[in-house]
C-alpha cells in the first residue's frame, strides 16, 4: 500500500491529484503569495509549481524529508526562478513575519509541523547572530550584502554564519544521510 | 583555492542557487565544484532544510482560491490525456520504423504498407520531422514515471555561456530529448557535439555514450537521446565537443553544458 500522495501521484493514481490539492494548495498558495508580488502572479506561479511537482513527484525520499518540506523546495525553486527571470531580486513581500522563527510551534495539522518543528527546534540551539542571519536571509530574502549591512558584521562573517548554522539544521533535521566523513 | 576552501564555497553556491538563485556565472563554478567534489554534499540537503526553515515562518496558510484549483486540476487532466495519446503515437511511429527498415526496399510491399498506413493511421504522415521531435518530447513529458528534467548550465567553452534549455530523461522507455537554446552552430567538418550520460551503475570514468550531433541553426534545438547502454539512474548529463564522429572516451576538455540531476 502507497501511503504518501507523492508517490500515489508517482505512479498514475489521480484521485491522488486532487488530494494534493486539497492537502497542499494552501502551503503552496501562501509561499506563491508571499514571493510575488500580486494575485495574478501568484496563481500563475502556482500553476507553475503543481506542473513541476507532478512531474518530480518520483523523487520524494521519504527518508529525506517530509512531503510539506519537499513540495516547499520545489515550490521556492520556482518562485525565485520566476523573479530572477522577470528581473526581480528574491525578496519576500511579507515583513510580518519578523521573529516567528523562533517563537511558536507550527500546527501540525496544517502538514507542515513535522519538519517545521524540528527546524524551529535546530534554530533555537544557534547562536542568535546565526539565526538572525539566517533568518534574513532565508524567510525575507536579503543578500549576504545587505545582511553585512543591517547587522553591522563584515560580509565573510555573515556567510560563515549562514553556512554553519544551516550546516547544523541539516544536520538536526537528518536530512542528510551520508556518514562518510567526506560531507561537509 | 585550499580544498577546504573550494568545499565551503560549494556549500556557499547551494545556499545561495536555493536562496536567491545563481547568476551564469555561479552556475557554472557550481558546476565545475560538483564534477570536482561529488560527494561533498549530498543532493538537495541544503535546499530541503531552507524549505523547512521557510515553512517554520508560517503559523498558518492561506488557503487556495477555489478557481486556481480548479485550473490545476483542468490541466492535470489534459496532461493525462496527453500521455494515453502518447501510447498511440509510439505505435504510429514504431509502425512507420518498422517499415522503413526491413521491407521499405521491397517496391510492392511498400506501396501496399503506405496504403494500409493511411488506412490504418488517422494523422498525416508527411508531419514536418521537427514537429514530430517536438511532439515526441511534450508526450515524454507528460508521462510521470522515472522522469529526469534537468536544466542545462554552461560549461568550460566561451562560446556557449548563453547555452540554456533542458535534458528531459525517461528510464522506464529509454528515451530522452535534449532542448538547447544558445548552443553556437559546430562546423561539422571540424568538430560534432556529444552527450555522455552518467548513470548511478556506471564507474564515472567511463559514462554512457548518448549520442552525436550538429547544431546547424539558431534558435531553439530538440535533438534526442541515443544512449547506447541501458540507463537506470542518470545523475549528470554532460555534452562535450570532440571530433567529427564523436569519440569512445572523451577527454572532457571542451564541455558545452552540464545538466546534474538534482530535483
Amino acid at each position: 500500500m502507497v501511503d504518501s500522495v507523492l508517490k500515489r501521484i508517482a505512479i498514475g493514481d489521480k484521485a491522488a491529484v486532487q488530494q494534493c490539492l486539497k492537502q497542499y494548495g494552501g502551503l503552496v498558495w501562501s509561499l506563491s503569495r508571499r514571493m510575488t508580488t500580486n494575485a495574478e502572479d501568484a496563481e500563475d506561479a502556482t500553476q507553475d509549481i503543481f506542473l513541476d511537482l507532478w512531474k518530480h513527484a518520483s523523487k520524494f525520499d521519504p527518508a529525506k524529508s517530509s512531503e510539506a518540506t519537499f513540495i516547499a523546495m520545489i515550490a521556492r525553486r520556482r518562485l525565485i526562478d520566476r523573479m530572477r527571470s522577470s528581473g526581480r531580486t528574491p525578496k519576500m513581500e511579507s515583513i510580518e513575519i519578523a521573529g516567528e522563527l523562533h517563537g511558536g510551534r507550527v500546527d501540525e495539522s496544517i502538514d507542515a509541523g513535522i519538519d517545521a518543528n524540528r527546524a524551529l527546534t535546530a534554530l533555537a540551539g544557534l547562536d542568535p547572530t546565526h539565526r538572525e542571519a539566517i533568518r534574513l536571509s532565508v524567510v525575507l530574502g536579503l543578500t549576504h550584502r545587505e545582511i553585512s549591512e543591517k547587522m553591522g558584521l563584515p560580509l565573510g562573517t555573515v556567510k560563515t554564519n549562514i553556512r554553519r548554522g544551516l550546516l547544523r539544521v541539516r544536520e538536526m533535521l537528518g536530512v542528510s544521510s551520508d556518514t562518510s566523513g567526506e560531507i561537509l | 583555492m585550499t580544498d577546504l576552501e573550494s568545499k565551503e564555497r560549494l556549500v556557499d553556491l547551494l545556499i545561495e542557487e536555493s536562496i536567491t538563485g545563481l547568476s551564469i556565472e555561479e552556475s557554472r563554478e557550481l558546476a565545475e565544484l560538483k564534477l570536482q567534489f561529488p560527494n561533498a554534499v549530498e543532493d538537495d540537503s541544503i535546499a530541503l532544510s531552507i524549505a523547512a526553515i521557510h515553512l517554520s515562518s508560517f503559523n498558518e496558510f492561506s488557503p487556495m482560491p477555489v478557481e486556481v484549483e480548479r485550473r490545476i486540476l483542468s490541466n492535470s487532466r489534459r496532461s493525462a490525456s496527453l500521455t494515453n495519446d502518447s501510447s498511440k503515437e509510439e505505435m504510429r511511429l514504431g509502425f512507420l520504423e518498422f517499415l522503413s527498415g526491413r521491407w521499405l526496399g521491397w517496391g510492392v510491399a511498400a506501396c501496399l504498407a503506405f496504403a494500409l498506413l493511411i488506412t490504418l493511421v488517422p494523422n498525416r504522415i508527411t508531419d514536418d520531422r521537427e514537429l514530430t521531435i517536438s511532439k515526441q518530447r511534450d508526450m515524454l513529458l507528460a508521462s510521470s514515471d522515472t522522469l529526469f528534467r534537468v536544466a542545462w548550465s554552461p560549461g568550460n567553452v566561451n562560446e556557449a555561456t548563453r547555452v540554456s534549455g533542458d535534458i528531459v530523461w525517461n528510464s522506464s522507455l529509454q528515451k530522452g530529448f535534449m532542448r538547447f537554446s544558445g548552443l553556437p552552430r559546430n562546423e561539422v567538418s571540424k568538430e560534432c557535439y556529444q552527450l555522455w550520460i552518467y548513470d548511478e551503475n556506471q564507474d564515472e570514468k567511463t559514462p554512457v555514450d548518448g549520442g552525436i550531433f550538429n547544431i546547424e541553426q539558431d534558435g531553439e534545438v530538440i535533438v534526442p537521446v541515443k544512449a547506447k547502454l541501458n540507463i537506470s539512474k542518470p545523475v549528470l548529463f554532460a555534452v562535450t565537443i570532440e571530433k567529427p564522429g564523436g569519440v569512445v572516451v572523451s577527454r572532457r576538455e571542451k564541455i558545452a553544458a552540464l545538466a546534474k540531476v538534482g530535483i
